[in-house]
């Protein structure tokens, strides 16, 4: 294969003509990840000449193909004369995955072992599970609540109309009756009413709200606000159907590496024997000390700096102005070995196995003989060297320093560096801890025999493995410990407040140590320090220690809850495997309690329980992160987002949402998850009305038809005013912005009422539903006493009915936009005129039951006054109504709203608590008179006796008002949905 | 908007989308367009309360005075037409051809009623718009002939030869058949039948060239019977009979009368009283109407808006005594006190 070539298969490599028999294939379009990756051929095709590659003859034995990219485990045997029959064991590196580009490579020969769909790739395809946003299952179960309702129509009008016809319809003659007719006949009234009824469910919602989706999503992929400039990439919506769940979210889990912090690792401090380094200056490595070091030759230096150089899967790549750039799969690594060849131990080339480093100028050859790789499992990696100088073999390790001390030699003091890696992660520095050995070359020969058994087999290799590493990584010689620091990324502090005071609770879960975790966590505003915030353990080795130590952090809570404190809990890996296993209950309990929770030392699977967890509370969860860890998580949640940052694109790829910088979060959730929840609840909700509008009034009709069913409207018009005279004006509610973006960023606790689904939920629908009553009555009543008598004419009296349906509609949508555009002005008053356009056309075709209708009701003085009379009548009240509301029961939008408009959206925070505070207030006042309030036609969500209104406490200063609620056990978001 | 401004042009030389980073679709595509952010103050919706108050009443009063203006004299004779020894069975009465349907009725003009005076049967009770009925036509049959007579027609489109009716439908078969004659003194008033339907139906939906035939020959006799050597397009009573009204109680147009008719004037109306209303009880009636810009007479849309116009006016008053008596500063929060809000609920 040459350079540039896309594989279509996946190939086990033969030969590969490259710098030291390797392949770097390029596997973006794979998992997303833009750094190269080496692939070798295995051991025993190494050194094999190109004439002799297609004399090859051998027996690999692979798996049936699955989905694991990471992973694949197979064996080759090659038939003599080529070297021998010994198994060899083809890992993920000796495989080229489809769709990879060779870079650096002139020729790589294989063999494929899959093909088409059957490849790893293909498999790991998968079709995505659809997620239904809390919109979604709402608007569902309101259809349910209308079909019910069409029903009960259907039913109680089928059966007055077939007595109406028996009592009344039998004696009018000219309806022609049959006498005798047969039973079925009973059937056709009812069944004339469902097909009236049937467009009671609008089927343009869906489309309409496929539309504005994916418009929502659009407007997220090109909001230059959320353009990550630095990497030059644009935020995007890989998911664009779940917009308006940005605005409910109620629970984000973070990921820390890579989220919160820059992942961008700079070796700043480090612990040799005992000895600290770059305390001063922050930066070991202008530490006059450490460099003096180096330049005696400090024993216990030259090994530090051995390991950091040569326990990685880094390759020296030499470009060729001679310098030497590191490719390194982890971040860490790539600053370990940066920080080395700055201290002058340079990692010069990797040839193969053979290893060369230069310590000032002289040249050192290893040859590396096993990679005990890194596993999240194990937290530590490992690799035997031999010297090539001295021909010893040296086992180099490092790892977590809870990996790594306990395979200290006994009676080593590992006192200092437990200290050094404490107080490293107090600073809130990522920590390594090195070791070595030496290996007695028999021992090293016969675990090199298991370890490749353990290689070859396969079923469990990876837990095979990690058994046999167990076996050689004891009694290693601690050096030192490095701090390797991960900035913050920019506005992480700020996001992180503004998001909570929204009203988002925040779980960091981290696979890094606790005290880093916590350090990282004080940093951006997760936790407060005492006094004013409080952080409670949960840890334990046993069971029945972790029972006692939650059952003790579930007390405090419940005490504390009616504090004025921020109190969050953290809790480890080993602890929460535990809980998750036996103590789910009492767990769940203190996530509803604890606004913030810390998760340290977790596994990806661990972090997608979490998910699940809170999700089972029926919280809304999104989750965000960078890394593969991350995607089970991402996968999991409501809302994935996925930070497209150094650790590749495996996260973005997989989430829903991508974004450059997790300060971007707080714009995707305040500004387009909220006006995405503000513009569908509105344009929902109208669907409804605007159908039930025009069924209501053929209901109406109906009692004055001899319940018979007659439609009013021709079935022109009916197909029409869905799809055309009704759809267009409520789409442009896509631009629609109820507060501007500046103040909603300022106050920020305005997202509850998307949270709480205060803008979609029955109440608010029941004024929607009351409204089309309300208009339905009007419009039908004004309509056959104007056009009463002479005029009384049936296509007539229809297109009255219908042009009152789309003045009001107008009307209506104008009165429930909150900022006009140009392009909403044009489709709400141009719909209008199209309308009468579109009319105008139907009236002049001779064969279409409306000719001239249109031309002879606008030549009509009484046929605009009527229209005139359906407006005032229709909108006066809903206006008032509204006015009154917004003047004297005004909802926080309404308060901000009218700051806005009076004096620009300058706004104090001062001003903004106290107020908020007060609302709350009045929520608690207003319980008695809320059902006063509910009765109104006006839609307007149910501020006083929503539960959510206590469980989202909008300041840490009203703990207590909100007590009872947070002594609840049970999930206040079940309440919230009635 | 300044941070966004300013990292959107630092973002220009690197960034190849948007193309534009001005212009209408840029400022689309960051939700950014220019917008007309109307706010609710009381001043404001107290004023167009107001003024929708006062152009209401006033024009209320308008249509009133017009619809009063508007002379009509309504009989209803379904009744009073029935000869008294059939009034226990009138269906009876209705039913026997023997019996003579004619009856005569003396009208009283209270006031002056200026040509055209337009001439109305007002049927009530009746339903045209019922979904059976309405249904029973063939345009097409109508248009261009018996050919197209179709099942759209039932249960009336063959007759008992398997011929076709045409017009065919219920609606062409119950066609109304009271005859009116008008009488001033001895002297007959000349009413006028023709051009009582609508242009575009006489042109366009009834056929020059389409002649009843079958019609009303059946064993049960519908309504009225035509003339089989008429077109159906110069069958104006059967064209304004087939534009169905929509309600139950309706007037369709008989003629237009082209004389004044004068104050405490005494008409006579010889009514061939030959339509069936009696078996379901519907009602009939005949009116005399003039005609002003609204229409006929009808007090609706008067008392509609002034009754509206009232409303509106009230709740302006309503709101600005509110208003004077808690004003609410507008999106002042410092002022903003809601335990006044509260006290005053």
């Amino acid at each position: 294969m040459q350079e540039i070539v896309s594989t279509f298969a996946e190939m086990k490599l033969f030969h590969v003509k490259s710098l030291g028999s390797r392949a770097v294939p390029k596997t973006a379009a794979l998992d997303g990840e833009i750094d190269l990756k080496t692939r070798a051929s295995p051991p025993p095709c190494v050194g094999l000449e190109f004439e002799q590659l297609h004399k090859i003859k051998g027996v690999i034995e692979c798996p049936i193909p699955d989905k694991d990219i990471r992973r694949f485990d197979a064996n080759i045997r090659l038939f003599p004369p080529f070297i021998d029959n010994d198994i060899c064991p083809l890992t993920i590196n000796n495989t080229l995955l489809q769709s990879c580009y060779l870079r650096n490579t002139e020729w790589a020969c294989g063999v494929a072992v899959y093909t088409g769909n059957e490849t790893k790739l293909g498999m790991s395809r998968g079709v995505p599970e659809p997620k239904l946003t809390a919109m979604d299952a709402m608007i569902d179960k309101l259809t349910g609540a209308i079909f019910l309702f069409q029903l009960t129509v259907v039913v109680v009008l089928g059966a007055a109309g077939n007595v109406w016809k028996d009592m009344e319809a039998r004696k009018q003659w000219y309806v022609k009756y049959d006498d005798n007719e047969p039973w079925y006949q009973i059937l056709v009234i009812p069944l004339r009413f469902e097909l009236l009824c049937s467009i009671m469910i609008p089927i343009s919602i869906k489309v309409s709200l496929d539309f504005v989706k994916s418009l929502y999503a659009k407007f997220i992929d090109w909001d230059e606000d959320m353009y990550d400039l630095e990497n030059d990439i644009p935020a995007h919506a890989a998911n664009t159907a779940i917009s308006e769940d940005l605005g409910q979210v109620e629970y984000i889990l973070t990921d820390k590496t890579g989220t919160l912090t820059e992942n961008k690792m700079i070796f700043r401090r480090c612990c040799i024997g005992g000895t600290f380094y770059g305390n001063e200056s922050g930066d070991a490595l202008r530490d006059v000390e450490l460099l003096n070091a180096v330049a005696n030759n400090s024993p216990h230096v030259i090994k530090f700096l051995k390991v950091m150089t040569l326990c990685n899967t880094v390759i020296p790549i030499k470009s060729p102005s001679g310098s030497i750039l590191y490719k390194a799969q982890s971040q860490d690594e790539d600053a370990l070995v940066n920080a080395a060849a700055n201290l002058h131990m340079v990692l010069v080339s990797k040839n193969g196995n053979n290893a060369e480093i230069h310590f000032n100028w002289r040249v050192m050859q290893y040859e590396i003989l096993d990679i005990l790789e890194f596993t999240s499992d194990r937290k530590r990696m490992s690799v035997v060297v031999l010297d090539c100088q001295s021909g010893k073999i040296f086992l180099l390790s490092k790892g977590a320093d809870e990996a790594m001390l306990p395979c200290a030699y006994s009676g080593q003091k590992t006192k200092t560096f437990v200290d050094a890696v404490d107080k490293y992660a107090q600073l809130g520095l990522r920590t390594l801890c090195l070791g070595w050995r030496e290996l007695e070359p028999e021992e090293y020969t016969k675990w090199s025999q298991s370890f490749k058994e353990a290689n070859s087999s396969l079923n469990d290799r990876e837990w095979r493995v990690a058994e046999v590493c167990q076996k050689l990584e004891h009694s290693l010689e601690i050096l030192g410990a490095s701090a390797i620091e991960d900035r913050l990324q920019d506005g992480v502090p700020e996001t992180i407040e503004i998001l909570r005071q929204s009203g988002i609770n925040f779980w960091m879960l981290t696979g890094d140590k606790q005290s880093t975790a916590i350090q990282i966590a004080l940093l951006c505003n997760l936790i407060s320090s005492e006094p004013k915030g409080q952080l409670l353990h949960i840890n334990g080795k046993t069971q029945d220690e972790v029972a006692r130590s939650l059952e003790r952090v579930l007390l405090t809570m419940r005490i504390t809850s009616s504090e004025p404190k921020e109190l969050a809990f953290v809790v480890d890996g080993w602890a929460l495997e535990i809980i998750l296993s036996h103590y789910t209950e009492a767990f769940t309990e203190l996530s509803v309690l604890s606004k913030t929770a810390l998760c340290c030392r977790v596994t990806p699977s661990q972090k997608a329980q979490l998910v699940k967890l809170l999700k089972s509370c029926d919280y809304r969860t999104l989750a965000i992160g960078d890394g593969g860890n991350d995607v089970r998580m991402i996968q999991q949640a409501d809302i994935g987002v996925g930070i497209s940052g150094r650790e590749g694109l495996q996260a973005a790829r997989a989430a829903d949402y991508s974004i450059g910088k997790f300060r971007f979060l707080k714009r995707l959730i305040l500004v387009h998850g909220r006006y995405s929840y503000n513009r569908t609840a509105f344009l929902s909700q109208y669907s409804f009305y605007k159908s039930l509008l025009i069924c209501f009034i053929q209901i109406l009709f109906s009692f004055l038809s001899g319940i018979a069913g007659t439609s009013l409207f021709n079935s022109v018009s009916l197909m029409a005013y869905n799809v055309f005279y009704t759809s267009i004006p409520v789409l442009t509610t896509v631009l629609d912005k109820d507060l501007s973006e500046k103040t909603v960023m300022q106050n920020p606790e305005i997202l509850l009422y998307c949270q709480a689904g205060r803008l979609l939920n029955p109440s608010t629908f029941a004024g929607w539903f009351g409204r089309s009553l309300y208009h339905a009555i009007v419009i039908f009543l004004i309509t056959i006493h104007a056009y009463a008598n002479e005029k009384s004419e049936m296509e007539e009296l229809s297109m009255v009915a219908l042009s009152g349906s789309i003045w009001l509609q107008a009307f209506v949508v104008t009165l429930e936009m909150n900022s006009f555009t140009f392009l909403q002005l044009l489709a709400i008053w141009g719909n209008l005129i199209a309308f009468y356009v579109l009319n105008f056309f139907i009236s002049s075709i001779p064969t279409s039951g409306m000719y001239t209708i249109m031309f002879r009701l606008c030549r009509q003085p009484s046929y605009w006054i009527t229209l005139v009379l359906i407006s005032g009548v229709g909108m006066g009240p809903v206006l008032a109504l509204k006015y009154f509301r917004y003047t004297y029961r005004p909802s926080a939008i309404n308060i901000l709203q009218k700051a806005e408009r009076s004096r620009g959206p300058m706004y104090t925070l001062v001003n903004l608590e106290s107020q908020l505070r007060s609302d709350k207030d009045n929520m608690m006042v207003a319980g008695s008179t809320a059902p006063a309030k509910n009765k109104s036609s006006v839609y307007e969500p149910l501020l006083s006796d929503s539960p959510m209104a206590s469980r989202r406490s909008l300041g840490p200063s009203s703990f207590d008002v909100f007590q009872p609620a947070h002594s609840r056990t049970s999930h206040p978001r079940n309440i919230k949905a009635n | 908007m300044d941070e966004a401004s300013t990292s959107a042009s630092a973002g220009a030389t690197r960034r190849a989308f948007p193309p534009a980073r001005s212009g209408v679709f840029y400022r689309f595509t960051q939700q950014n367009l220019p917008a007309w952010k109307p706010a609710m103050t009381p001043g404001c919706l107290i004023a167009m309360f107001l003024i929708i108050g006062i152009i209401f009443v006033p024009f209320g009063l308008l249509c009133l005075q017009t619809s009063n203006h508007v002379a009509e004299i309504i009989h209803r004779y379904d009744v009073d037409c029935v000869p008294n020894a059939y009034r226990g069975n009138r269906q009876a009465y209705i039913k026997d051809s023997s019996i003579s349907k004619n009856c005569t009725l003396q009208a009283k003009v209270l006031e002056h009623m200026r040509a055209p005076i337009y001439v109305y049967y007002e049927l009530e009770n009746f339903y045209q718009n019922h979904r059976r009925y309405v249904k029973s036509r063939s345009d097409k049959q109508l248009r261009f002939g018996a050919k197209y007579t179709a099942e759209s027609c039932s249960p009336v489109q063959w007759d008992n030869n398997g011929s076709p009716i045409v017009p065919c439908g219920l609606i062409a078969w119950s066609l109304f058949n009271d005859t009116y004659d008008f009488t001033r003194g001895s002297k007959e008033i000349k009413v006028n039948r023709k051009n009582i339907s609508w242009k575009s139906d006489r042109e366009h939906k009834f056929g020059k060239d389409v002649f009843p035939s079958n019609f009303q020959n059946g064993t049960l006799i519908g309504g009225g019977k035509l003339d089989p050597t008429v077109p159906l397009s110069e069958q104006e009573n059967l064209i304004v009979w087939m534009r169905t009204a929509a309600l139950p109680k309706f007037r369709k147009l008989y003629g237009v009368i082209e004389d004044d008719l004068h104050a405490d004037e005494t008409i006579t109306i010889l009514i061939g009283n030959n339509y069936n209303t009696y078996t379901f009880g519907g009602k009939k009636s005949i009116v005399l109407s003039t005609a002003s810009w609204l229409g006929g007479k009808n007090d609706f849309l008067g008392h509609a808006y002034i009754v509206t116009g009232s409303l509106s006016i009230f709740i302006s008053i309503l709101f600005a005594l509110i208003h004077v008596k808690y004003p609410r500063p507008q999106g002042d929060p410092n002022r903003l006190s809601w335990n006044r809000k509260n006290g005053n609920g």
